[in-house]
């Protein structure tokens, strides 16, 4: 794709040092799947629209298909694979098992790493900040009705530590 | 696809001068590029990326002095920026509005003023339209339900800038350089019209920047709003869109700006509807009353002419906001 030399980049991926050398421009959803076998961030369109895989950089939410590797350097990233502390979930992924938010799954990692970076600009989101908030999210198979109902449980879960 | 390589200049000289190569692209955000290369529609050889250029991605939004705004401010930092929400709403609504959170992360005022146009035959591989240098506009007889009402022959494109509109309606200006030296033109003048060129819709030269945008300091007394009707209620493309600005003295409606989005190749300012309202008393009815002026000149296609109803319910809804915004500056 590009006739630029592989380069070294350094970024923090789920709290760990990364160094990864690739092409400047390879794209970092391909570097999370491939250089870092983290395959929980999906290809959906590649193009932007679907937000399947979704990432946060620097805590706001991205579309990975879009960033290239250079442009992370000195960055932190987190994927799906960072949200969860071990095997205790997190409570937004907590409730979209109890809610019925995923079916066949391929959008889901990218719904929760929406929903995250909604609930931490509104703790308490209403319905439309909701709509609004995973817009950039297409899912195929739920109709988004659980999706929204998995949220809204997750802003009601008040036990553990998060 | 085409082999590209990646340069990331530090200042505006280095970038201008990576950009005189044969085969280079500027890089603001990425977005509509990728979509471009994938299109085929470009084929860079070179892409000149600006994000390490530092001082373009200025909001500056202050009480008694001009907007500063940077080509490299994203969407989202021009939607949060509380004192930019303030004195000029009209810029921070439209922000907020354009495609998705993930998007506007990314997604520079810059980039959103030059995206090429997102008509479906020239998007298309499979279209040589006549933008692209063929001899057809195949929306004039085609599939054209999104396309413009306006303005729309040799071509019936509508231009995609939702940022253009705000901009055009609170006066801002686009400060542009080029190894030929800087100039400044009016966001309103910065589009062509098809019949004027059709291979760009900006009139930005080979090499040259967009290094800031400026509005006039906010007026006392002034409001300003921006409005978009879409077939979804998020993520969606504009059917209509449009951003007012009005300034009321005494009682009355004494200036206004409206620009409107969707309807036409250029984010189009109506003009006669502007001196129709202008001097009319603050009154949401008397000031209704004129939006059939803004209907003069369109011309509908096949499947398009749903619109100027929802362009005329849109506008009156526009000016009973307007209306009350100015009641309570």
């Amino acid at each position: 794709m590009t006739n630029a030399s592989k380069e070294s980049f350094r970024f923090v991926v789920n709290g760990e040092p990364r160094e990864v050398t690739n092409y400047p421009l390879s794209r970092l959803l391909d570097v999370l799947r491939e250089d870092l076998e983290l395959t929980g961030t999906k290809e959906g369109c590649g193009e932007g629209e679907c937000g399947a895989c979704s990432v946060l950089i620097d805590g706001r939410l991205v579309n990975s298909c879009l960033v290239p590797l250079a442009q992370v350097e000195g960055a932190t990233v987190q994927t799906i694979e960072g949200v969860a502390d071990g095997e205790r979930l997190h409570r937004v992924q907590r409730a979209f098992v109890e809610h019925n938010g995923a079916q066949c799954g391929i959008c889901t990692p990218g719904m929760v790493m929406a929903a995250l970076e909604l609930l931490a600009e509104h703790p308490t989101p209403t319905i439309e900040q909701i709509r609004e908030g995973l817009a950039g999210n297409l899912c195929r198979c739920t109709g988004y009705i659980k999706i929204f109902e998995a949220v809204v449980a997750a802003c009601q879960q008040t036990e553990g530590p998060r | 696809m085409n082999r590209f390589q990646l340069v990331q200049p530090l200042t505006v000289e280095a970038a201008m001068k990576a950009l005189s190569a044969k085969g280079s692209v500027l890089r603001a955000g990425g977005v509509d590029l990728i979509d471009q290369q994938k299109e085929y529609l470009i084929a860079p050889t070179q892409l000149v990326d600006l994000r390490k250029v530092p001082g373009l991605a200025q909001v500056t939004a202050k009480p008694g002095h001009k907007l500063a705004l940077g080509p490299m401010a994203t969407l989202s930092a021009i939607a949060s920026d509380a004192e930019l929400r303030r004195l000029y709403p009209a810029i921070a609504e439209a922000a907020e509005a354009v495609a998705t959170p993930q998007i506007r992360r990314l997604a520079t005022l810059g980039g959103n003023l030059c995206q090429r146009p997102r008509c479906w035959y020239f998007r298309s591989e499979e279209f040589h339209c006549l933008k692209k240098g063929g001899d057809k506009c195949f929306a004039q007889e085609g599939e054209n339900v999104w396309h413009a009402l306006f303005e729309n022959f040799p071509c019936a494109m509508v231009h995609p800038s939702t940022m253009a509109l705000p901009l055009i309606a609170h006066d801002a200006t686009i400060e542009l350089v080029s190894a030929s030296g800087k100039r400044s033109v009016s966001v309103e003048s910065f589009f062509v019209k098809p019949e004027d060129k059709l291979s760009q819709e900006t009139q930005l030269k080979p090499g040259e920047i967009i290094t800031a945008l400026h509005a006039p300091a906010h007026a006392g007394k002034s409001a300003s709003l921006y409005v978009r009707l879409k077939h979804k209620q998020s993520f969606d493309w504009p059917l209509i869109e449009l951003a007012l600005w009005g300034r009321a003295d005494g009682g009355k409606l004494a200036d206004v700006r409206v620009a409107l989005g969707a309807v036409a190749p250029i984010p189009l300012r109506a003009k006669a509807l502007e001196s129709a309202l202008k001097g009319l008393a603050l009154d949401p009815a008397a000031l209704k009353a004129k939006v059939p002026v803004v209907r003069k000149g369109a011309r509908a296609l096949a499947h398009n002419g749903y619109k100027i109803g929802l362009l005329e319910t849109t506008i009156a809804r526009a000016l009973d906001e307007l209306v009350r915004r100015l009641k309570a500056a």
